[in-house]
């Protein structure tokens, strides 16, 4: 992406697990965002086309103050997992944003088939986006929770079959576009965490260890 | 302090029927948002379905296909940071010409809900621009394959496949869950020209 993106200063932090997450942070970079997805090692992440790949087992001491330190530089952070999941990594809303302040949490789950996941991550897509605006200029960090069901009953008698095509849901002149390739997993390992100050050596051990 | 989202945002709505729905997202976030309608009224006034279309809005009448009614929306533009309107149906240049960090939004009025969804993200995506440029963008929404597309008709009831899908949910105010930002409904959808002289009143300086 180049640096006159649209969403190009937008940082986005992409933990998900399930398609409707990894569809709305790809979404993010479809726009110019700089997306890290981080997958737990050894995982297989999904859509990540245009995203930064990272592995890293948030589970452990180093994982957790890696992402820390990756909270501090985000706008938003993207997950899916089961109810109490974040709380008991330490890592619920009122954590991220003690780490950061202007941060945007948006938790969204998997709809019952791929088609109701899509409309869950535009929704979540056009909520987070809305709200990133005024998170960042006037300091309301929000958390977002987005459920497919609601989103459905919300559309319940449009004339519309909830297709949402793999092409950008809008287009602008002023508004770039443009889908990235999609990275092999961990393959921004020594750049994202470079970045955080860690020495390629411990990188070396860190990945002994298993924790990225 | 308590603030919504999009507090301080002015949205004009020119957007009728299910494309309304866009508009209303907007609302439900804390824009002020100032639904236009020519007299003939919304093609869906009077439908079940008006009231969670158009909740969170203020109701004007203005006949833009008119010479008056065109310079009171200018009027009205220069004091707005997004218009959204079907396409063709403004003069886009003309607006912005007095407002040039307008954000333009255009959208089909037969909208999918899909549609209208993205051109609120889309507005959510040009006001981020908008910050870094000082400059409005102009967002078209894109039609979805039609091929692919099962029409129901409008008003028709909540299909079976949703029905089934949802259960007994009903959503009347905002589907998105928002901390410290309250989506709940603040008005009810305006009758005709409800806010003519609320919102002219100020513009007008009568």
């Amino acid at each position: 992406m180049t640096e006159e993106s649209t969403f190009a200063d937008l940082r986005v932090l992409d933990l998900s697990t399930g398609f409707a997450g990894a569809f709305c942070g790809r979404l993010f970079a479809d726009y110019g965002a700089e997306v890290v997805a981080i997958s737990k090692p050894g995982a297989k992440p999904q859509l990540t086309e245009g995203k930064r790949s990272v592995t890293l087992d948030i589970t452990t001491r180093t994982g957790r103050l890696l992402l820390e330190s990756m909270v501090e530089k985000a706008n938003v952070v993207i997950e899916d997992f089961a109810d109490g999941t974040l709380e008991s990594q330490g890592i619920a809303f009122p954590q991220l944003e003690a780490i950061k302040r202007r941060i945007i949490l948006v938790s969204l789950t998997d709809g019952a088939d791929e088609e109701a996941s899509r409309f869950a991550a535009l929704n979540a897509f056009a909520a987070t986006a809305l709200a990133a605006f005024n998170a960042d200029s006037h300091e309301i960090p929000q958390h977002i929770r987005i459920s497919p069901k609601e989103c459905m009953a919300a559309a319940g008698g449009f004339p519309s079959s909830r297709v949402i095509e793999d092409a950008p849901p809008f287009i602008s002149s002023t508004v770039e576009w443009a889908r990235g390739d999609a990275p092999t997993a961990g393959e921004h390992n020594a750049e994202v965490f470079g970045e955080l100050g860690v020495p390629g050596d411990e990188l070396a051990k860190l990945r002994e260890e298993g924790a990225v | 302090m308590f603030k919504q989202v999009l507090h301080a945002v002015r949205v004009l709505d020119l957007a009728p029927g299910w494309s309304a729905y866009a508009g209303r997202l907007l609302g439900d976030l804390g824009a002020e948002v100032i639904k236009i309608e020519a007299s003939s009224g919304d093609p869906l006034r009077g439908a079940p379905d008006f009231e969670r279309l158009n909740a969170n809005k203020y109701g004007c009448m203005l006949d833009v296909s008119t010479g008056d009614g065109r310079d009171v929306l200018r009027r009205l533009a220069a004091t707005a940071d997004v218009v959204i309107a079907p396409p063709g149906s403004i003069d886009a240049d003309s607006l912005r010409d007095g407002r040039p960090g307008l954000i333009i939004v255009s959208l089909p009025g037969d909208a999918t809900v899909e549609q209208a969804i993205s051109a609120a993200a889309g507005v959510g995506v040009a006001l981020w621009d908008r910050r870094r440029t000082g400059e409005g963008s102009t967002i078209e929404v894109t039609h979805s394959d039609s091929k692919k597309r099962r029409t129901i008709p409008a008003g028709a009831p909540l299909t079976e496949t949703v029905s089934a899908l949802v259960g007994d949910l009903q959503i009347e105010s905002c589907p998105w869950h928002l901390s410290e930002c309250a989506t709940h409904i603040r008005l009810h959808a305006p009758a005709l020209r409800e806010h003519n002289e609320y919102i002219f009143g100020e513009l007008l300086g009568s």
